[in-house]
């Protein structure tokens, strides 16, 4: 039985904003190792549900569950060591530090490491080796060492994913990947997505329609706040209230 | 670096303070006091983007701990400064959590405002801390390993084993993961948090560890003089210490040390030319921001890209970039 649990189940979610509901009644469950994703038009309210779902705000109504756990108050951190990992639209990186640092933020965590308070940073050999090995598998490894602020936007954007990867996360939960990429730099990011181990769990906000159609199977579609689709991609595509309000109004 | 440089400096001042005569060894002594203190606020200031303006509430509460417990019990010196740097610790235990939930310039006001009750109960317990006269007489441990502690000498070579223990064992925990992590905190909280780090754990043990080395500066300070007085708890002391920081170089380390001892020496000439000594400081800090906004250690490193420094400008600005990156996320 235990191999089932889902490992994100959201319940009803709802945030009121003052009088303006941003998310109504969101309900959503993701199954160990399933590719799921989250569509809707600009405000539908996809990034307050990842907001929700990480703790970064306080939810109105409505249950969290991380492997089975009731995670809806508990804090942002404790949430991210009970396994979500997340990346966030606009780019949120540690811009002075190297990309090495940035990565051994994550890794450091990831191995236990980050409470070795009397080592040095450099000889913290397993965080190091993780790292490093990150960064060869996105092919930045040349990059180590500069700081982040002198990678191009499509680099940051892959170091992005890294740091959330490097965690080990139960579910990773990718906010827009290949927003404002060129076509090359999403192709990298495409195949960064479809490298990812089988048995992760992902979930991913996308509005570029080629790019989420290929990489995820399950899909819950968004507007105003509320759910109005859900289930398989081909589902998605046939359902007549998707392509009202978002399909329709981009392929027409 | 930071290691090469903090050794070669306390050896050179060592080898100096052998041949001075024993009042300027006397000020040596102090001003290496200054520069731990400096030091020890530059992890909050410098790598965690938090300007303390209330830090001599450590100092001075680990002196007066110091001061009390010796003279009105006669308890062991050694004891009365482990007490003291242990009260200094407690007060920041008791400050630090509630100090961190506020940013920028939230930060300093409160803390200052937190300094002003500690200097508020001193000048007016006057049953316990003599109030405006302070407490004299503190003495000194005889001796330590053969050294007889009453020797000025002897006492600043002891300053510098204590001195640079400390700064050793800083220097190490903040090039390890502890320093990554406060770095963290300061260049991006929410993401930080994200990677499951407890962000404002991590700000209440930097407010602890800094007040605590501050405590052990107040402690060594309260034994050199023998007495204890308000100007311990004085904001003005703290602001002294918050400019050492900012000249220095936040963020370095060793800048806020040579900056803070540094800066005794500057308070030594300038009170012999006028009272006012605080406006050739003021001047100081003026000079500083408009010339040197990463501090004299731009003056001897040319900056590492990615190397540490902080601008003042983002120090007091952090409280809304935090806030601003949450809103950002929505």
């Amino acid at each position: 039985m235990a191999e089932r649990v889902p490992v994100l189940e959201i319940e009803g979610l709802t945030k009121t904003f003052g009088g303006l509901k941003a998310v109504d009644g969101f309900t959503m469950s993701v199954a160990p190792g399933e590719r799921h994703g989250i569509l809707g038009p600009n405000g539908a309210g996809k990034t307050t549900v990842y907001n929700l779902v990480c703790g970064v705000y306080d939810v109105t109504t409505g249950v969290v569950k991380v492997k089975g756990c009731d995670v809806t108050r508990t804090s942002i951190h404790k949430r991210s060591q009970l396994g979500l990992g997340r990346t966030f639209q606009i780019t949120n990186l540690f811009q002075e530090m190297t990309v090495l640092e940035n990565v051994l933020l994550a890794t450091t965590m990831a191995t236990g490491e980050s409470r070795s308070y009397f080592r040095l940073v450099r000889s913290l050999s397993k965080a190091t080796e993780k790292a490093e090995q990150e960064l060869v598998d996105l092919g930045l490894a040349d990059l180590a060492s500069i700081p982040v602020s002198e990678l191009s936007y499509g680099q940051q954007r892959q170091l992005e994913v890294a740091l959330a990867l490097a965690l080990e996360p139960a579910v990773l939960m990718l906010d827009e990947p290949t927003a404002g990429l060129s076509q090359a730099e999403t192709n990298a990011m495409v195949q960064l997505i479809h490298r990812l181990p089988s048995n992760l769990a992902m979930v991913m906000i996308e509005h570029d329609l080629d790019v989420i159609f290929g990489v995820v199977e399950q899909m819950t579609v968004m507007h105003r706040g509320k759910v109005i689709c859900s289930g398989s991609c081909d589902l998605v595509r046939q359902d007549p209230t998707v392509s009202e309000v978002y399909l329709g109004q981009s392929s027409s | 670096m930071t290691l090469v440089v903090v050794v070669a400096g306390l050896l050179a001042v060592t080898l100096a303070g052998l041949f001075m005569d024993s009042y300027w060894v006397g000020v040596c002594s102090q001003a290496l006091m200054m520069g731990l203190a400096a030091m020890a606020l530059d992890v909050l200031v410098g790598w965690c983007g938090m300007a303390s303006l209330g830090h001599a509430a450590y100092f001075g509460t680990a002196g007066y701990v110091l001061a009390v417990l010796t003279t009105r019990w006669g308890v062991n010196p050694w004891f009365a400064a482990l007490a003291g740097v242990a009260a200094a610790t407690f007060l920041a235990f008791l400050f630090g959590p509630l100090a961190v939930r506020t940013r920028g310039l939230a930060f300093l006001t409160v803390t200052l405002a937190f300094g002003q009750v500690i200097w508020g109960l001193t000048t007016k317990w006057r049953d316990v801390t003599g109030g405006s006269d302070g407490i004299a007489g503190v003495p000194r441990p005889t001796s330590i390993l053969g050294l007889p502690l009453t020797d000025q000498r002897a006492f600043f070579l002891f300053t510098v084993v204590i001195v640079a223990i400390m700064v050793l064992v800083l220097v190490r925990v903040m090039r390890g993961p502890f320093g990554l992590q406060l770095r963290g905190v300061r260049l991006s909280e929410l993401r930080l948090r994200s990677l499951g780090y407890n962000a404002n754990g991590l700000r209440v043990a930097a407010f602890v560890i800094s007040a605590s080395l501050v405590g052990v500066a107040g402690v060594m300070f309260t034994f050199f003089n023998q007495f204890v007085g308000t100007n311990t708890v004085d904001w003005r002391l703290s602001a002294q210490i918050l400019l050492a920081v900012v000249v220095g170089g936040p963020g370095t380390l060793w800048g806020p040390f040579v900056a803070g001892f540094g800066l005794f020496f500057v308070q030594i000439f300038a009170t012999d030319l006028t009272e006012r000594w605080t406006l050739i400081l003021g001047l100081l800090y003026i000079l500083a921001v408009l010339f040197l906004p990463r501090g004299i250690v731009s003056l001897v490193v040319r900056r590492k890209k990615t190397g540490s420094g902080v601008d003042m400008d983002h120090v007091l600005e952090a409280g809304d970039g935090a806030s601003a990156a949450v809103e950002r996320g929505a």
